[in-house]
């Protein structure tokens, strides 16, 4: 009778530990990020600021702008990731393993190399025009602005082909763990085809693609780097970005901030809320592997077609990385004119680059680590048991991805100083310990949606079956939940490393000493170099990328085994 | 293990050893700094680039080396310009607010917070001033040594806010701040202050950079005064920096407002007018001609930029044909695509009596922990050994070793012929008069700098805000060749009239309360999103 009692509290007294976490390390630094939204020149407080942004038709018009970015990538992102899952988890298909291995590519590219890429391929004298000129398909007196002319297409396109891995990994550990039976079960009652795909696959996989979508939309919604590329400023992130660097006051950035934020906590509880209405079927983990149908020749060409389509277009800004990495000079021609290893010499061999390398392992090993013990709890929380905490714990962990990362990293660096609470923590001494919360608490939603996902389609029967034989939380938990839990863990902690290693805002702003600067501040310090910086960004971007693309195979190769084969990329 | 375990494994290995591998290379052909046994240490506060602080750093280790002293600079690096300017003004508030409750046992308030590292208010009340006092008298600091680097504004409003102090250095180099040295004020341009708060290190003006290929393309030549940045031809080929972002670049569109106020001037005074007569031109049909000029060169924008970098190398790639450019960058870009084998692709020319020379400044914090060291670097960067290595050839006696910083010096000994050969740019001399018949611009700053700040929102509010319909307007008239009625709606800024900007907008800046700005501000930016959309409608019709 005891233990019983004893368990009861666990729940809410683990709930209110992570409660203090989130306050201390993103609430509080948040607020006292935005605190200039609602509070005036003589301290009071005041609603003024944020009643302005409503009265503001260039701010509506760009939050206007943002919401149509964000419902088009994520419609766009949704029908890519998952269609691509779906082809790569049913049929047998030549290459099948390297189209999978090519899918995160898009995303291990460092946000301003990025661009450099972009802008060289589709630039008034990028290489695209290039190659239209030379097949006579543009007169070259009269280049196509590409990124200019059909800005928001180019943004909705650019950032849809960059995200939609987030949709495909979340949905491919659904489709690998999705029981066999049930759609076998179907297809002999005569439900086939689309049908069966519409009525029985969607709805089982839902909880992944609402994980993979909601982040999707959140990021779309407040996505600054693309926007910014196309000088599309009418967007509420770039008019946030704007804002923030404004010489003068301005208070209004940071109302725009919270406006920002309360749409995103409404938008996304909204939509959880649907989600949660439309009734998991079936969601019980696979019993034993699926057979891929193999294809006739004609779609399986059309297969492999569209797939080196896919990916090879949202690889594009990686491949002219590559080049330009290597190029002795790129313009105007549709490939580098001469190549040269001087810039990736100079870059990689430069005094920055070996220590802000150890420094960003340092920080992301240890981020990653936050993510997954801090997401998967809060995710297990929400999934099994009852803590009303809970499910605030889980729209606040939501929170960080709407939020400006400048404005996080003034936040932090607010909170850490001398004479505050937390000034142990101040990062002019060691930014390591508030870099590695900093990013941990930046990447935590991606840790807490896969997770929850995965424990929302790993069946309680099973965990029920085990605590039945005698097996306590622990082992329960040790020995069956997370073995079951790891593909998507895997994949959530993926991506919580990749764009920890690439993130930028924090890592400008509270790495201040040489000494301490990770990976991504060594590329920017590059990159304001006069003359040849772009080129020794790229080159210093493809060695992240390259470094990312090898972490990340070895740990799908090591790890991905436990799963007995359901993570199978 | 499987297979591919080790093959990534393996891989993962080969790519963490390359920079080690290519580092030790490197380091037998390169010297490498040395960091053991380093005694003192220097903390910086830069948005200075690497290369930058690269060269100074070695310079100023040499020299302290030969007075048997062993330094390393701190270099502190919170970003650019912008949050440097935000981090700093944070530090000082924090700090002084714990010297004041803590040490001095006394009550913080919000109006000490907004008061006591601002010039007295009339009618402010007594705390307030007690604050300002124990501030000023106190060694209050941020644990950093040298503020280094940014537009001369901000050093100005740092000192004047009392985060900056008197580092003595007209008293320690009579030479370089006495007759013949550093002039204090050059053709209206501050370069160090009375008070020694802060001192210019080099000097940087802004010019035109432009792209040989997109200007041949359209077909016009390379422009080298800002009307020519007005051209229609250059519609979206011009790209531009937000003046709200920067204070250089606000200086830049106040001296193209200056300018076009000097020629009123003069035009007055030629025919006639005395002083005041010729003043009232200025502020009116001057003002207004600066204005007119801002709006057509805004319409060609093809964005407004924060970033200073991102112009020299978008007209580099052919994103754009022309460009507003500080000087180094520009020349910079230039080099680089000449190293790449492609010279003269980018071009880089100053507006030739259209522009002033802005300097660079360091100034001494408050509080600095390691003053004499500090003040030994800002005699470094100010001596003839510093000023080489801002303005020499990389490889040239005494210059830069790893990169050309293509800085001009501020010491007027530097443009000695005798070194013409060791300079990067020895066609540059700002102190010369400058070549050709138009006589230099001299900045007035009692015309437009009480509107500094007001004529950077006048530009956010007619040409960064409404971008797409003043872009829509712009291309209707080129399209409809200028026809009389839309020119004309075109060319009226009679909403931002001299009287309007230096009268009521002015007093809602200066406003405490930000509301009333951002009343003016969004009032200004739909009264010109209205303007322009009519201009589209008329010339559309022909009109």
């Amino acid at each position: 009778m005891r233990k019983v009692n004893a368990r009861r509290f666990v729940a809410p007294a683990i709930a209110g530990a992570l409660a203090v976490v989130l306050v201390a390390f993103l609430v509080a630094p948040l607020a006292e990020g935005v605190r200039g939204a609602v509070v005036d020149a003589n301290g009071h407080f005041t609603l003024a600021y944020i009643g302005n942004v409503f009265a503001n038709p260039i701010y509506r018009e760009g939050f206007r702008n943002a919401v149509a970015i964000g419902i088009a990538a994520t419609a766009l992102a949704g029908v890519v990731g998952v269609g691509a899952a779906f082809v790569l988890d049913r049929y047998q298909i030549p290459g099948r393993r390297v189209f999978a291995a090519l899918v995160p590519l898009p995303l291990m590219v460092p946000p301003f190399v990025g661009a450099i890429g972009v802008k060289q391929l589709f630039g008034q004298a990028g290489a695209f025009n290039a190659l239209l000129a030379r097949v006579g398909l543009m007169n070259a007196a009269h280049p196509i602005d590409w990124l200019r002319d059909g800005r928001f297409v180019a943004v909705v396109a650019l950032t849809a082909l960059h995200l939609y891995p987030l949709v495909y990994f979340n949905v491919a550990a659904a489709l690998g763990g999705l029981n066999v039976e049930l759609e076998e079960a179907a297809a002999s009652l005569g439900c086939r085809g689309a049908r069966r795909f519409f009525k029985i696959t969607l709805p089982a996989i839902g909880p992944s693609l609402f994980a993979g979508g909601s982040i999707v939309f959140i990021w779309s919604l407040t996505e600054l780097g693309v926007p910014l590329m196309c000088d599309y400023t009418r967007v509420t992130s770039v008019q946030i970005f704007t804002g923030l660097k404004d010489i003068g006051r301005n208070p209004f950035v940071y109302a725009l901030v919270v406006v920002v934020l309360v749409a995103t906590v409404v938008l996304y509880a909204g939509a959880r809320w649907l989600a949660g209405r439309a009734r998991v079927v079936g969601a019980t983990k696979v019993a034993r592997a699926r057979r891929r149908v193999p294809l006739r020749p004609a779609p399986r060409a059309a297969v492999v077609v569209a797939m080196t389509a896919l990916i090879v277009a949202a690889a594009l800004p990686n491949v002219a990385v590559v080049l330009v990495a290597f190029a002795r000079d790129w313009y105007g021609t549709v490939l580098p004119a001469g190549l040269t290893v001087d810039h990736m010499r100079a870059a990689v061999g430069h005094d920055l680059v070996i220590p802000s390398i150890a420094n960003s392992l340092r920080y992301v090993t240890l981020s990653t680590a936050f993510d997954v013990v801090v997401g998967t709890t809060i995710a297990y929380l929400v999934v099994r048991t009852r803590a009303r905490l809970a499910h605030v714990l889980d729209v606040v962990s939501m929170l960080p991805l709407s939020v400006p990362g400048l404005v996080m990293a003034f936040g932090y660096l607010a909170v850490t100083r001398e004479g505050r609470l937390l000034s142990f923590l101040n990062p002019v001494r060691d930014p390591t310990a508030l870099l590695v919360i900093a990013y941990g608490v930046r990447r935590l939603p991606f840790v807490v949606r896969s997770a929850a996902a995965g424990l929302t389609q790993v069946s309680v029967a099973l965990e029920e079956a085990a605590a039945s034989l005698g097996a306590g939380a622990w082992r329960t938990l040790s020995r069956v939940t997370l073995p079951l839990l790891s593909p998507h863990l895997l994949a959530g902690g993926t991506f919580a490393f990749a764009l920890s290693m690439l993130e930028v805002s924090d890592s400008l702003i509270l790495a201040q000493r040489q000494a301490t600067y990770p990976i991504t501040k060594a590329i920017y310090e590059l990159y304001q170099l006069l003359g040849e910086g772009r080129q020794l960004a790229a080159a210093l971007g493809l060695w992240a990328m390259a470094f990312l693309a090898a972490a990340i195979a070895f740990s799908r190769a090591v790890l991905g085994r436990r799963d007995g084969g359901v993570f199978r990329i | 293990m499987r297979r591919s375990a080790i093959a990534s494994g393996a891989a993962l290995v080969v790519v963490l050893c390359v920079p080690f591998v290519v580092r030790v290379a490197a380091s037998s052909s390169r010297a490498v700094v040395a960091r053991a046994g380093v005694a003192e240490t220097l903390v910086i506060l830069t948005p200075n680039n690497e290369a930058i602080r690269v060269e100074l750093e070695r310079g100023f280790r040499a020299s302290m080396a030969r007075q048997g002293r062993t330094v390393a600079i701190d270099w502190r690096t919170p970003g650019g310009a912008s949050e440097i300017a935000r981090y700093v003004a944070s530090e000082y508030a924090a700090s002084f607010h714990r010297r004041w409750t803590d040490a001095l046992h006394k009550p913080w308030s919000a109006a000490i917070a907004a008061g006591f590292s601002h010039p007295a208010e009339p009618g402010e009340p007594g705390e307030v001033a007690d604050a300002r006092a124990a501030f000023l008298a106190s060694d209050v600091g941020c644990g950093i040594d040298l503020l280094f680097g940014g537009p001369s504004p901000d050093f100005a409003k740092h000192a004047a806010a009392g985060r900056l102090v008197d580092a003595g250095l007209a008293g320690r180099l009579p030479a370089l701040f006495g007759e013949g040295g550093i002039p204090r004020t050059f053709r209206g341009q501050t370069f160090w202050d009375r008070d020694g708060r802060w001192t210019g290190t080099c000097l940087s003006s802004f010019g035109i950079c432009t792209n040989r290929d997109a200007l041949a393309r359209l077909g016009v030549p390379r422009p080298s005064s800002w009307e020519a940045l007005a051209d229609p031809v250059l519609a979206g080929e011009v790209a531009l920096a937000d003046p709200t972002k920067s204070s250089s670049v606000a200086t830049a569109f106040e001296t193209i407002v200056q300018v076009a106020m000097s020629r009123a001037f003069d035009h007055a005074r030629a025919t006639g007018a005395d002083e005041a007569a010729a003043t009232d031109a200025a502020r009116h049909a001057g003002w207004d001609a600066g204005m007119r000029l801002i709006r057509r060169i805004g319409a060609n924008a093809r964005y407004f930029t924060d970033s200073a970098t991102k112009i020299p190398l978008d007209v580099s790639m052919g994103e754009g044909a022309a460009g507003l450019c500080i000087d180094f960058y520009g020349r910079a870009q230039g080099e680089a695509a000449a190293a790449a084998g492609d010279p003269g692709r980018v071009g880089f020319a100053p507006a030739v009596g259209e522009m002033s020379y802005n300097a660079d400044p360091i100034g001494l914090l408050r509080g600095a922990p390691h003053r004499e060291l500090a003040v030994a670097f800002m005699e470094f960067v100010l001596s003839d050994e510093g000023q080489k290595i801002w303005s020499f050839r990389r490889g040239a006696p005494g210059g830069p070793e790893r990169y050309a910083l293509r800085r001009l010096p501020i010491s007027p000994h530097l443009y000695d012929h005798a070194y013409d050969a060791d300079r990067a740019d020895p066609d540059e001399n700002p102190y010369a008069p400058p070549a050709g018949d138009a006589p230099p611009f001299v900045y007035r700053p009692e015309w437009t700098r009480a509107l500094f700040g007001a004529i950077s929102l006048v530009v956010r509010a007619t040409c960064v805000e409404p971008d797409a319909e003043l872009h829509d307007a712009w291309t209707a008239l080129v399209r409809a060749k200028f026809p009389a009625r839309a020119t004309a709606v075109f060319d009226d800024v009679s909403l931002v009239d001299f009287a309007t900007v230096n009268g009521p907008l002015r007093a809602a800046m200066q406003s405490s309360d930000p509301l009333d700005e951002a009343r003016w501000t969004t009032r200004l930016i739909e009264e010109h999103r209205a303007l322009y959309r009519r201009v589209t409608a008329l010339a559309r019709e022909g009109q």
